[in-house]
């Protein structure tokens, strides 16, 4: 297996709590030692931090849509009226 | 990438187990509208601030130490108005806030930079089936076997591999478009 794929494995494991104590131990080692490693991991925090960042996006995007299916849906039409008298 | 990742359901967290959204998002947008439209706001500041509202709420319930001090609805209105004194630059003192509403927070990192913003967008032009992965895989809480099956993979050692391949992915373009968006790595 790459290096690479058996850090960003590890790198997962460390950051979200999946290393026994011995393991985390020696991987905090390694990163004291590893400058390549240290920068590994700083960028693949950024990437998780995307990820939440498109999520939420993704989420919006979603609730856009119930928005327009329950303002026109007629179904719900005691709820339409609720909201244009707040704003008439 | 093996499979496409089309036709997820939405709203799969921990708060739309206990309560569907659409029930949820019927009882508490009038509460929200209202007080929007207090603050001088139209339907769309109500839409657009109740929209985070319900973000930030499923995300604090998908969080295993949060417990729920008001009703669902009294929390999203407890949210949207931090959200509103936070988006219109608004004293707190201008917007009422109940003892229980005062100790609400947002999260910090709720409001990236407009540089963050764009490597965004530039993630999703160069590689919007992986960020569909690893959003199914970190945040709409399936069970694996039931991810395989939604996704089209084989099993769930594919799924793996396809995702950790999508982490590096994700985590080279950043460190690629660092220079770009500098401010990102602060």
């Amino acid at each position: 297996m790459r290096t690479s794929w058996t850090d960003t494995i590890l790198i997962e494991k460390y950051l979200h709590g999946g290393l026994d104590p011995l393991a985390r131990q020696v991987f905090k080692a390694r990163m004291l030692q590893s400058p390549r490693l240290r920068l590994r991991m700083y960028f693949q925090k950024k990437a998780y931090t995307l990820v939440k960042l498109y999520h939420r996006k993704k989420l919006k995007e979603e609730m856009e849509i119930l928005h327009q299916q329950l303002v026109s849906d007629p179904a719900k039409s005691g709820f339409q009226q609720s909201i244009l008298r707040i704003f008439q | 990438m093996e499979a496409a990742t089309a036709n997820i359901p939405i709203f799969k967290t921990q708060a739309s187990k206990e309560q569907p959204i659409e029930e949820l998002y019927e009882a508490a947008f009038p509460n929200v509208a209202r007080f929007v439209k207090k603050m001088g706001g139209d339907v769309e500041d109500a839409k657009d601030v109740f929209h985070d509202a319900l973000v930030i709420y499923q995300e604090r319930c998908d969080q295993p130490e949060f417990r729920l001090q008001h009703s669902p609805e009294g929390y999203l209105l407890g949210i949207a108005k931090h959200l509103w004194i936070r988006k219109h630059h608004q004293q707190r003192k201008l917007v009422p806030l109940s003892s229980i509403e005062r100790e609400i927070s947002l999260p910090e990192d709720y409001f990236p930079s407009y540089k963050t913003q764009r490597l965004l967008q530039f993630l999703e032009s160069a590689g919007q089936k992986c960020l569909d992965l690893l959003r199914a895989f970190y945040y709409q809480k399936q069970p694996l076997k039931q991810l395989v099956k939604t996704l089209g993979y084989a099993n769930e050692h594919s799924l793996s591999v396809q995702k950790y391949k999508c982490l590096e992915k994700v985590r080279h373009t950043v460190k690629n478009q660092s220079v770009a968006y500098e401010d990102f790595l602060d």
